[in-house]
């Protein structure tokens, strides 16, 4: 998880004590506040190795399609290789890109499925038959993949071994030097994606005082309804309504503080194929 | 539980392991306290048992109340907010690792240069 439960608990001013009712409530509400952030970006933003195929959506759109019968590489299988207007650019879903481990083109890989996919020879050459698109070292905002010529049109003819998100480090705001840690964590001096984090933070927030609101009070029968007001003498209490019942009624949902925070690391996806 | 620690600073901490009721969960010979520090569902960053100290130092004492040390060298690690788990592995039912604190340990960043005697 991006943000552990002892940051949350001492945020939420748990830290020193905290009741097993509260322990059950953040452990139902901290999970889905860290998948509504994930979904809100477009991608898990923990950096992390893996596997990926591309391109993803038939590019051909409204360009003119063609194409020329060719073989695999076992000369065991016809396909047509489409041709038409293409793009030298492919754009990663996890980003900012750390590293490529390598990259396998083949246009009749069939997402890894077809017999011989991803042989030997497929492999692309780094600096040669594509290169990376740095911001600076190790560090790729774009997520880009620049190919001499043009990356296929065929879907699942491309496969990425990359690794890709934030360190640990950079998710708190402490990047102050380059490094690798001892799990492959690449961090970059003056990364900062500490917003992520605190996205995650005003989700849960809002998220616990949303349940504090709901919960069933202590007195008979079970009263709805923010408590707006309380006075002693003459003991009274007013209770919200309307449209303030309805806003706390989302158990867990993005504030919009949360959305400004994550603006500047959402991947709109522009270029991804 | 909650535990305040210095960036590169040796600490020692008692720590007591009670029942709901408030009185000590017995020890027995046999018996290893374990005090995990670091991101809950991680490995750990500090894992420490009653058996062993670490390389620098750090140790848990096998009794409860346990006397905890965290080495300065243990705890050159970033600063931030981490979990904290204090257990004990029960010798008498077959090495069940049981519960006993899930805290924070909060660790702060100080001013670096000499930390020797000179």
């Amino acid at each position: 998880m991006i943000v552990h439960p002892a940051e949350l608990r001492t945020l939420l001013g748990l830290a020193s004590s905290i009741t097993d009712e509260e322990r059950a409530v953040l452990n139902l509400i901290h999970p889905p506040a860290e998948s509504k952030v994930k979904a809100y970006l477009g991608y898990d933003p923990e950096q992390r190795a893996g596997t990926e195929y591309y391109p993803r959506t038939d590019v051909t759109g409204s360009v003119q399609e063609a194409g020329v019968w060719d073989v695999n590489a076992a000369r065991t299988r016809a396909f047509l290789e489409r041709s038409g207007d293409y793009s030298d650019t492919l754009q990663l879903e996890r980003v900012p890109l750390r590293s490529v481990a390598e990259v396998l083109e083949d246009t009749s890989a069939r997402y890894g499925q077809a017999s011989g996919a991803f042989a030997s020879g497929s492999a692309l050459v780094s600096g040669e038959d594509y290169w990376i698109e740095w911001d600076e070292d190790d560090l790729c905002r774009s997520g880009c993949l620049i190919r001499n010529g043009a990356w296929p049109l065929e879907r699942g003819t491309v496969r990425v071994n990359y690794r890709a998100g934030y360190s640990p480090d950079e998710l708190a705001g402490r990047a102050t030097a380059d490094g690798t840690d001892s799990v492959g964590n690449i961090t970059t001096n003056g990364v900062d994606a500490s917003g992520i984090k605190r996205a995650i933070y005003l989700t849960a927030v809002k998220s616990l005082n949303t349940w504090a609101m709901n919960k069933k009070k202590t007195r008979v029968g079970f009263t709805g309804g923010p408590l707006q007001s309380e006075r002693l003498g003459d003991y009274s209490y007013t209770l919200g309504g309307g449209v303030t019942t309805e806003l706390a009624g989302m158990l867990v949902s993005l504030p919009p503080e949360a959305e400004d925070e994550l603006e500047a690391f959402v991947n709109w996806g522009v270029l991804r194929t | 539980m909650f535990l305040t620690a210095y960036r590169k600073r040796t600490c020692t901490v008692t720590v007591t392991v009670t029942q709901s009721d408030g009185s000590a969960v017995t020890f027995a010979s046999g018996d290893v306290m374990r005090v995990k520090i670091g991101r809950a569902g991680h490995a750990p960053i500090l894992d420490l048992d009653s058996a062993n100290a670490t390389s620098n130092g750090s140790s848990v004492s096998a009794a409860n109340p346990t006397t905890l040390r965290l080495d300065q060298d243990d705890l050159d690690i970033t600063p931030g907010v981490y979990d904290i788990e204090v257990a004990i592995v029960d010798d008498s039912d077959s090495d069940a690792i049981k519960h006993g604190e899930l805290g924070v340990f909060n660790l702060l960043d100080v001013p670096l240069g000499d930390i020797g005697l000179t």
